[in-house]
C-alpha cells in the first residue's frame, strides 16, 4: 500500500477528515443522505466500491433512514460494536488513561481557543471523540504561522492521540459496517491514517 | 479506642495546613476483633490506586472456622503490591484502607518511632504477625490481634487469588 | 485498495466548497503556544490522586439505601474516591465497600447516556438514539390524554429505589395518579407493621442505642453485612462488644457476618424466632424479671391476660420448635432482663419474612416493652426518621419542605366515585365494608389492594409482587408505565411474571424506564431516559440517627452528568412542563440547586455553609430518650379536652379527634404516636382486617396479640423437603450492583449453601450441579396450595458449615442477563444487545479482559438467577414477601457420586 499519510499533508487531508467526523457525530438523515448524493462524493467512494452509487441514489424512505440509525448506534453507541473514542482502543490501565487524556485534550482545546462541540440536537460529545480529535489536528494545522510550525504541532498531536488506534478503528469498521458510507469510512482512515 | 478523628478529611479543614507523614518503617495493627470482613479497605486501597480487577494490594479473607460454624475475617496484605498508600502519606492522611474501615480494626504506624502509637497498642492487645510458609508475598510488617492458630494453614499465595482458597467469595474453580 | 493519491487529492478539494467538510467546532482566532500543548499523553498517565489538589466535596452515599454522608474526591472532573464525612453523626466517617461503587456505575462505559427508543419489538435488544426533545415530546404526548379524561390512575408510576424524599411524589400528585407503586414489601413490609402497630406511623423503625447497650437479641438481623442503617450499627455494635464486654446474641439459619462476630451464634429452624421471643417472654414473666411498673404504664394489654396468653408457648415447645435448647433460651432470657433497661432485641428479614413473621416481630418487639428498655439508655430507642414537618419528636427543629405551591394528592376513591365504579364487583363489596377511617386511604388495586388492608393501613407500603399479576388481571387498566430505579424484571419474586406483563403491549401500551444502566427492566422499555447518578445530582435527606439526634443533609452534585444524563428531578419537570394544564405551577424552576436551597430555606446556617459540610445536626438538642415521657406543654394542655376512659388529651380538627398526649399519675405526658397514646401491644386491627378480608380468625395473622404458629408449609415437612432462603451480601445491594466492578470481582456467584449433613444425605460436595425444585405456598396465600411446582433451578453447590441442616441458601445479586459485561461475567449477549454509549473516557474492551472469573477464562462465571423461581408470596394482610418460606427438593444433577472418594 502506498505511504498515502505521509504524501498527503494535514492541509489536504483536513477537508476528508471533517467529513469524516460530521458522519461520525450524527445519525444520518434525509437531508445529509441527499447531500452525500452530490459531487465528488459518489464519484470518491464508488472508485473503492462500486456499489456506492446505486446505493446512495436509492429514496431515502423513512424505513432506510431508521435502518442507518440503528446501525449508527449498533456501531458507535453500543459497546460491542466500533467505539469512536480514543480510551476505549489505547492500552493500559484505564483510570489513569481517562484522566491523561481528559487534561490532555482539554488542554490542547484550550491553547488552540476551541469549545467543547455540541452536536444538536444530542448534546455533548465526549473529549476522546475521534470526531473532535481529528478536527483538533485540522484546527492546529490552519491556526499556525507557518507551514513548518503547523505541520509539527499538528504531527505531534496525530502521534499522541491517533497515531495508536485509528488504523485499527478503521479496520474494525471496514469489517462491522453493513452499509457502504459507514464501510468506506473506515477504509478512508486506514488509508489516511494508517502505520508509516 | 483508637484516635479515628487524626488523619482523615474534614469538610471544614482544608489539607494545606497538614503536613506529610514521614513514616521510615510503615507497618499496620489489624484488630481481628473488630474486623467484619466488609471489604471497605480493599475496595478503597483499589479505587484509589486505580489497581486493576484480579490484582490485589490487599485482599479480605472469609475462613470457615475449624470446628465451629462461624467464619473468620482476615484482611491479608501485599509485600510487592502494597504501597502503604504513599499519596495519602504524602498529604498527611491515613492510608485508604484505614480510613475507610467501618470498624476501626485496622491501625497504621511507624515501627522505627518509638513514640508512635501502633507499638503501644501492638504490645499491650499481644499482636502477632501472620507467618504462612507458602505465602511468599505476605507484607511483614502487619500485625494481627487474636489471630487465631488455623489461619496461617488456609493463606496460600498471601493477598493474590489461589484456586485452593476456600472462602465462599472471591470464587474460583478448582480446588 | 483502489484509491490512489490522486484521487484523495482530489476529493479533498472538491470536498472544501461543501457544506460537509466545514468545521464542526467554534474557534476563537489564537496564536498557537507550543508550550500550553501538553507534552506527551504518556506522561500524564503517571498522574495520582492528589489529596492537595484534588477537592473534597461532601455528599450523600447512594451505594445502598442506608446514605450516609460521604465526601468524594474530585480531581480533574472526576471522582477518585469516596469516603466518610466524619461530621454525619450516624455513619461518624465510615463507610462500607459500596461507596466506591459509586464511581464505578458512574464511569461505567455501559451507562446510558442519550434517550433511547426501542427498534422493533419491545425486548428485541434493538435501539436508536433520540434527543431530549423528541423523548420528552412522546411521552408527555402520551400522558397528557389521560389526564385530561380525567383518568390519570392510568399513568403508573413504579419505583424501586426512590430517595427523592418527595419530589417524585409532587410529579405524581401534580398529575394525579394515586398509583405511585413500590416495592417495599418485597423488602421490609411484614417488620414495618409490627413497629407501627406498636408505636404509630412514626416509628416504622427503631434506633436502638448501641453505643450504650450490654445485651442485644438478634433475630435473624444482619447489620453487619445487608441491614437498612447497618452501616450505622456496626461500629456502634463492635465497640459495645470489644471495649464494653456487650453481649450479642443470634439466631440464624447461616453462618451471617453478624452470626459470625457475635457473642453467641444459635442456628436456628427458619421461622421459629416467634416461638423462641414467646418462650423468653414467659420466662422473663414467671421469674418476675418483667418490668411489672413499665408495662403497666404504658402497654394496652392486661398484664395477667398477656401471662396467660404465654401458658402455651414454654422454652420446651420453643425447643422443639427452633432447635435452641430449652435452657440456653431460659438463660438468655434472663440474661437479657437482667441487662435491663440498657438491652435492646434486635430483627429485620430474618424473622419477619415469613408466614409468621409479621406475629414474630411483634413478639420480638414485646420483649422490650416486658423489661421496660424502651427509649432507655442502652435500650430500644425512637427518633424522629422523616422529613422535618413538626412531626411527633421533630418538635423544635427547623422545618425542612419542599416549596410551595404544593400539589395535592388525589382524592380517594371512595363509594360513589367514578374510580370506585371501575372496580370489580367483588373489590367493591370489600371496600363498602370497610370502617370510613379506611376508605378515606383507599385508591384502587395496585396502590391500595384490598385484600391486604395492613399494607397501607399506617401509609402505603402497597404489596408490589401483586403489581404485575393485577395487571394480567385487568384490576387497573394501564396506559403508560413508568420505571425509576426499578429492577422488578429481575428481582421480584416470579420475576418472569412481570417480563411477561411488561412485554405485553396490549397490558402495557407505553414503558419508559429511568435509569442510569441499561438493565433487565429498561431492556423492556418504549424510551429509556438516562438518569443522572448520585455522584452528579441534588438531593434531600433524612433517616433515624442511632446517634439519637435528629440531622439533615443535602447529596450535591460533585461533577456535571456524563453525556447526556440529566437528574430525575429535571426530567420530570420538563415533562410536567409539556404535559401544562396546571402542572407546571409546581416546577417553577430553572436551577436545580435554586430548588433545594428553598427546601432548606428554614435551616438555621446558610446554604454555603451547609454544602461546605454536607450535614447540619443541631448539636445542642438532648438525645431521643425517653420521648413519650416528654411533657406537654401548659399551652396545648390549655387547648385540648382529656378523653376520661383512655385519659388521652386530644384536640378537635377537621370533626375528628386528634391525640396529643395522654396523662399518667396525673402528668400530661406525650405518650407514643398511636391511637391510645400507650404501645399498642394488643391490636384489634388484625382480627378487623382479617374479619373484612375472610381471613379465617384461626389463621396467625388474624391475633390481636403477638402470637406463634408454624409456617403452614413447614408443617410436616417431609425428609427430602428443603427450605431455600436467600440473603444478600455485604458488597452489594439489590440487584443493580452486580456490574460494580469491585464488588462483582468479590462477590459473583451465588452457589447453593447448605449444611455438611444436608450434603451428605444428598450425596454431594462442593462443586456439585444440583436442581431445585420449588413448591407454591399453603395457608392463606396467593395461589396456596397448588400443586405444581413453581420453578426449576440448577446451580452448583457449596458446602459451608453452620448453616441449618433444613435449610439451603442462594444469594440474590447474580446471574444477571443484561447491566453490561461486568453483570454478566464477560459473556456475549445472552437475551438482547447491550445498549449503551461509552462514557467519556474508559476502556470496554479493557474491562472485558479484566474480568477474571468469566467462563470464558475458565472461571466459575457470574452465578444464576434465583428470582423466577421464588413463588409470588404476600403475607397475609401486611403484604409483605414471605421470601425465606420456600419450599423445595434438591436432587443431584452431576458430580462424583461418593464424597468420601473426593481428594
Amino acid at each position: 500500500m502506498p505511504e498515502i499519510r505521509t504524501i498527503l499533508s494535514a492541509k489536504e487531508r483536513a477537508p476528508i477528515d471533517r467529513l469524516i467526523a460530521s458522519l461520525l457525530v450524527r445519525e444520518v438523515d434525509r437531508a445529509t443522505w441527499i447531500r452525500l448524493r452530490e459531487d465528488p462524493i459518489p464519484g470518491f467512494f464508488s472508485i473503492e466500491d462500486p456499489g456506492f452509487r446505486d446505493w446512495i441514489e436509492r429514496e431515502p424512505t423513512a424505513d432506510r433512514i431508521e435502518a442507518l440509525a440503528e446501525e449508527f448506534a449498533r456501531l458507535f453507541l453500543l459497546p460491542d460494536g466500533v467505539p469512536p473514542f480514543a480510551s476505549a482502543w489505547i492500552e493500559g490501565d484505564r483510570e489513569p488513561l481517562a484522566e491523561a487524556l481528559s487534561t490532555f485534550i482539554g488542554e490542547t482545546m484550550e491553547a488552540l481557543g476551541v469549545e467543547p462541540i455540541r452536536v444538536e440536537p444530542w448534546g455533548r460529545l465526549p473529549l476522546d471523540h475521534l470526531a473532535l480529535l481529528l478536527e483538533l489536528v485540522a484546527r492546529a494545522g490552519e491556526l499556525e504561522g507557518s507551514e513548518e510550525g503547523a505541520s509539527s504541532i499538528q504531527a505531534h498531536l496525530h502521534r499522541e492521540l491517533l497515531g495508536p488506534w485509528v488504523a485499527a478503528f478503521g479496520r474494525s469498521l471496514e469489517a462491522r459496517a453493513t452499509s457502504p458510507i459507514y464501510r468506506g469510512l473506515g477504509s478512508v482512515l486506514v488509508a489516511l491514517h494508517g502505520e508509516c | 479506642m483508637y484516635d479515628t478523628s487524626a488523619g482523615r478529611p474534614h469538610p471544614s479543614v482544608s489539607l494545606d495546613t497538614v503536613p506529610p507523614r514521614d513514616v521510615e518503617r510503615p507497618g499496620f495493627l489489624v484488630d481481628l476483633r473488630r474486623c467484619i470482613g466488609c471489604h471497605a479497605c480493599s475496595v478503597a486501597c483499589k479505587t484509589a490506586h486505580a489497581i486493576p480487577l484480579g490484582e490485589f494490594p490487599l485482599r479480605v479473607r472469609w475462613l470457615p472456622r475449624p470446628d465451629e460454624k462461624t467464619f473468620a475475617f482476615v484482611p491479608v496484605f501485599s509485600e510487592s503490591r502494597c504501597t502503604n498508600d504513599a499519596e495519602s502519606l504524602s498529604a498527611g492522611l491515613e492510608p485508604a484502607c484505614v480510613r475507610a474501615c467501618p470498624t476501626a480494626a485496622l491501625v497504621f504506624g511507624d515501627l522505627a518511632d518509638p513514640e508512635d502509637a501502633i507499638h503501644g497498642a501492638i504490645a499491650e492487645l499481644e499482636a502477632t504477625r501472620l507467618e504462612a510458609p507458602d505465602a511468599d508475598d505476605l507484607k511483614r510488617d502487619v500485625h494481627y490481634v487474636e489471630l487465631e492458630d488455623f489461619v496461617s494453614g488456609k493463606i496460600h499465595r498471601g493477598a493474590q487469588l489461589d484456586p485452593r482458597d476456600e472462602d465462599p467469595i472471591y470464587e474460583q474453580e478448582g480446588r | 485498495m483502489s484509491w490512489t493519491r490522486r484521487d484523495f487529492l482530489k476529493f479533498s478539494a472538491a470536498l472544501s466548497t461543501g457544506a460537509l467538510a466545514g468545521p464542526l467546532l467554534a474557534c476563537s482566532p489564537s496564536t498557537v503556544s507550543r508550550g500550553s500543548i501538553p507534552e506527551s499523553l504518556a506522561a500524564l498517565r503517571e498522574r495520582r490522586l492528589d489529596y492537595r489538589k484534588a477537592r473534597a466535596v461532601p455528599t450523600i452515599c447512594f451505594g445502598c439505601t442506608t446514605h450516609c454522608g460521604v465526601i468524594g474526591w474530585v480531581q480533574d472532573d472526576r471522582v477518585r474516591l469516596v469516603e466518610g464525612n466524619p461530621l454525619d453523626p450516624n455513619s461518624q466517617g465510615t463507610i462500607c465497600s459500596k461507596a466506591n461503587g459509586m464511581i464505578s456505575y458512574t464511569d461505567y462505559p455501559e451507562r446510558i447516556l442519550y434517550p433511547m427508543r426501542r427498534v422493533g419489538p419491545r425486548g428485541g435488544g434493538r435501539w436508536k438514539r433520540i434527543s431530549w426533545d423528541q423523548a420528552l415530546d412522546e411521552i408527555a404526548d402520551r400522558m397528557r390524554p389521560l389526564r385530561e379524561a380525567g383518568t390519570p390512575e392510568r399513568f403508573v408510576f413504579h419505583y424501586g429505589r426512590d430517595k427523592t424524599k418527595g419530589f417524585s411524589k409532587r410529579f405524581t400528585d401534580a398529575f394525579g395518579t394515586p398509583n405511585r407503586l413500590n416495592r417495599r414489601s418485597i423488602c421490609s413490609s411484614n417488620r414495618r407493621a409490627p413497629l407501627m402497630s406498636f408505636y404509630g406511623r412514626e416509628f416504622e423503625w427503631e434506633s436502638q442505642d448501641l453505643e450504650r447497650t450490654k445485651y442485644v437479641l438478634n433475630f435473624g438481623g444482619n447489620p453487619m453485612e445487608a441491614y437498612q442503617g447497618g452501616l450505622f450499627m456496626r461500629k456502634r455494635l463492635i465497640d459495645a462488644k470489644v471495649d464494653r464486654g456487650a453481649r450479642i446474641v443470634t439466631f440464624e439459619v447461616r453462618p451471617s457476618a453478624t452470626a459470625s462476630v457475635s457473642t453467641e451464634y444459635h442456628a436456628v429452624a427458619p421461622a421459629s424466632d416467634g416461638a423462641i421471643a414467646l418462650a423468653m417472654a414467659r420466662t422473663i414473666v414467671d421469674e418476675g424479671l418483667a418490668d411489672r411498673a413499665f408495662w403497666e404504664r404504658w402497654a394496652n394489654w392486661d398484664f395477667d391476660e398477656m401471662r396467660a396468653h404465654l401458658e402455651p408457648f414454654t422454652s420446651a415447645f420453643a425447643e422443639a420448635e427452633s432447635g435452641v435448647a430449652a435452657t440456653d433460651i431460659e438463660r438468655i432470657a434472663r440474661e437479657f432482663a437482667r441487662s435491663a433497661p440498657a438491652c435492646c432485641t434486635m430483627s429485620n428479614r430474618g424473622s419477619a419474612k415469613h408466614y409468621n413473621g409479621v406475629q414474630a416481630d411483634r413478639a420480638i418487639r414485646m420483649l422490650d416493652v416486658l423489661v421496660g428498655n424502651v427509649g432507655r439508655p442502652g435500650g430500644f430507642c425512637l427518633s424522629s426518621l422523616r422529613m422535618w414537618k413538626n412531626r411527633y419528636g421533630q418538635e423544635g427543629l427547623p422545618v425542612i419542605d419542599q416549596p410551595a405551591p404544593r400539589p395535592h394528592a388525589p382524592k380517594p376513591w371512595k363509594p360513589g366515585t367514578r374510580e370506585f365504579e371501575t372496580l370489580p364487583r367483588d373489590v367493591q363489596e370489600r371496600v363498602r365494608a370497610f370502617p370510613e377511617e379506611w376508605q378515606e386511604r383507599y385508591f384502587g388495586e395496585l396502590a391500595t389492594p384490598s385484600e391486604y388492608p395492613l399494607s397501607w393501613h399506617w401509609y402505603a407500603m402497597r404489596v408490589g409482587q401483586l403489581v404485575h399479576p393485577y395487571i394480567q388481571q385487568r384490576r387497573q387498566e394501564v396506559d403508560v408505565y413508568m420505571s425509576y430505579t426499578l429492577g422488578a424484571a429481575y428481582g421480584f419474586p416470579e420475576a418472569r411474571l412481570a417480563r411477561e406483563v411488561l412485554t405485553d403491549e396490549a397490558l402495557i401500551p407505553f414503558h419508559v424506564a429511568i435509569d442510569v444502566s441499561y438493565g433487565e427492566q429498561a431492556a423492556l422499555a418504549d424510551i429509556i431516559l438516562p438518569d443522572a447518578t448520585s455522584l452528579e445530582r441534588w438531593d434531600a435527606h433524612s433517616t433515624n440517627s442511632y446517634g439519637l439526634r435528629p440531622y439533615t443533609g443535602i447529596r450535591q452534585p460533585l461533577v456535571e452528568p456524563l453525556g447526556e444524563a440529566r437528574p430525575a428531578q429535571i426530567i420530570w419537570r420538563d415533562l410536567a412542563r409539556r404535559i401544562g394544564g396546571g402542572m407546571e405551577r409546581y416546577f417553577d424552576f430553572d436551577d436545580l440547586e435554586d430548588y433545594y436551597r428553598a427546601w432548606y430555606a428554614e435551616l438555621p446556617i446558610d446554604w454555603e455553609t451547609f454544602k461546605a459540610r454536607g450535614i447540619w445536626m443541631d448539636e445542642d438538642r438532648p438525645l431521643d430518650y425517653e420521648l413519650h415521657e416528654r411533657e406537654v406543654p401548659a399551652a396545648e394542655v390549655a387547648r385540648a379536652e382529656i378523653d376520661p376512659e383512655s385519659q388521652t388529651l386530644f384536640v378537635q380538627k377537621d370533626g375528628k379527634r386528634h391525640t396529643i398526649g395522654i396523662v399518667r399519675d396525673g402528668r400530661p405526658v406525650r405518650g407514643f404516636p398511636t391511637p391510645s397514646r400507650k404501645i399498642e401491644v394488643r391490636d384489634e386491627t388484625f382480627p378487623l382486617a382479617a374479619r373484612l378480608t375472610g381471613l379465617p380468625a384461626s389463621d396467625i395473622n388474624a391475633s390481636a396479640v403477638p402470637t406463634y404458629a408454624r409456617v403452614p408449609e413447614h408443617v410436616d415437612l417431609s425428609d427430602d423437603e428443603y427450605v431455600l432462603t436467600t440473603f444478600k451480601w455485604n458488597v452489594h445491594t439489590q440487584g443493580r450492583s452486580a456490574y460494580w466492578k469491585h464488588a462483582a470481582e468479590i462477590v459473583h456467584t451465588n452457589p447453593v449453601m447448605m449444611a455438611p449433613v444436608t450434603a451428605e444425605r444428598l450425596g454431594v460436595a462442593t462443586g456439585d450441579e444440583v436442581e431445585l425444585t420449588t413448591y407454591r405456598p399453603k395457608g392463606a396465600s396467593d395461589r396456596s396450595g397448588e400443586r405444581d411446582p413453581v420453578g426449576r433451578l440448577r446451580n452448583r453447590v457449596r458446602v459451608v458449615p453452620g448453616m441449618h441442616p433444613r435449610v439451603v441458601a442462594c444469594a440474590h445479586h447474580s446471574g444477571h442477563w443484561e447491566h453490561g459485561v461486568v453483570a454478566r461475567g464477560g459473556e456475549p449477549t445472552i437475551a438482547s444487545a447491550r445498549v449503551g454509549m461509552n462514557a467519556d473516557t474508559s476502556e470496554l474492551d479493557a474491562l472485558a479482559r479484566e474480568i477474571w472469573w468469566s467462563k470464558d477464562r475458565g472461571g466459575v462465571g457470574h452465578g444464576v438467577a434465583i428470582n423466577d423461581v421464588y413463588p409470588i408470596n404476600p403475607a397475609p394482610l401486611v403484604g409483605g414477601q414471605n421470601w425465606f418460606d420456600n419450599v423445595c427438593r434438591i436432587r443431584r444433577v452431576s458430580g462424583q457420586k461418593d464424597p468420601r472418594t473426593r481428594a
